[in-house]
């Protein structure tokens, strides 16, 4: 059974209990990957699925965010919503967090410092 | 760190024991979308309604609160309490960001209903979810003001979005 399951026809197994081993098992896959980089860098550079590149997925989500930000600013003039101020320079901050972990894996400086959050 | 990147419910397995009637173990699969990449494009999946996913469901605050608690208290102190609660905030912005100029041009003349469920009340859905950040203690701290400019246009956002789809506000 799926959780998609679960969500659709067996809502009497939703519990807390349920989503707390989903958080510890996500933790846990991620921890397990932590002290592989190199080997995983290995495996996801020759590794590729129908179109999608494993070795680029920050490059996509950097890719993914600029365009997005390009529709929301068209989106919010067509609907006649004002610029916040400093909202452009929230987001360009994290624009150029994003920029410098793709900088950081393109120079090996995640693999080799198995850095936490990239 | 490897991240999955498609944590939709149809990808992950319960292993159930009828007898105890308890999940015993999750699985994960479809690895399709996986990468190297910021860890909390998956955390961030259930507070902001499974991004990329077709079978979704609004999940009760404290459902959210348990999945996520139940992460950090794996990493122990690894990850700190601000860092969690940052990397939430951005993340969150991340997926409502994609979702708004995904979804809006679909269904800017006609809504769409997938799986049941809206895109124009998901829409709205995850601008909520990401403006609930904003009034928890536990999550934002002292990185309130860094994104009050954000938290301040989507709920502009929003309200006009009230106005031309009423049906969204309930």
């Amino acid at each position: 059974m799926t959780l998609c399951d679960v969500l659709t026809k067996k809502r009497s197994l939703l519990t807390e209990e349920l989503f707390s081993e989903f958080g510890k098992t996500l933790a846990d896959f991620h921890r397990s990957t932590q002290d592989r980089t190199l080997e995983l860098d290995k495996l996801i550079s020759t590794s590729t699925y129908g179109n999608i590149n494993h070795d680029e997925t920050l490059e996509e989500d950097l890719e993914v965010f600029v365009q997005s930000r390009e529709v929301l600013d068209e989106i919010l003039l067509a609907l006649g919503v004002s610029k916040v101020s400093n909202f452009d320079m929230e987001l360009d901050v994290f624009e150029k967090e994003l920029k410098q972990l793709v900088q950081q894996r393109k120079s090996g400086l995640s693999s080799k410092s198995g850095k936490l959050i990239s | 760190m490897l991240a999955h990147g498609d944590l939709c419910p149809d990808n992950i397995l319960l292993r159930y024991d009828k007898s105890q009637k308890h999940i015993e173990q999750l699985y994960f699969v479809d690895y399709s979308r996986s990468g190297i990449r910021n860890i909390f494009y998956d955390v961030t999946f259930m507070r902001m309604t499974f991004p990329t996913c077709w079978c979704i469901e609004k999940l009760p605050t404290n459902f959210v609160k348990a999945f996520e608690r139940a992460y950090k208290s794996r990493w122990d102190t690894a990850i700190s309490p601000s860092q969690f609660g940052s990397q939430i905030t951005k993340w969150s912005l991340y997926h409502v960001i994609t979702t708004i100029a995904d979804l809006m041009p679909r269904v800017w003349e006609t809504d769409l209903i997938l799986s049941g469920y809206s895109l124009r009340q998901r829409i709205v859905d995850r601008i909520r979810a990401y403006l609930t950040i904003f009034s928890d203690p536990e999550l934002l701290g002292s990185d309130k003001k860094s994104y009050s400019a954000s938290k301040e246009q989507l709920e502009g956002l929003l309200l006009i979005l009230y106005d031309i789809w009423p049906q969204t506000k309930a």
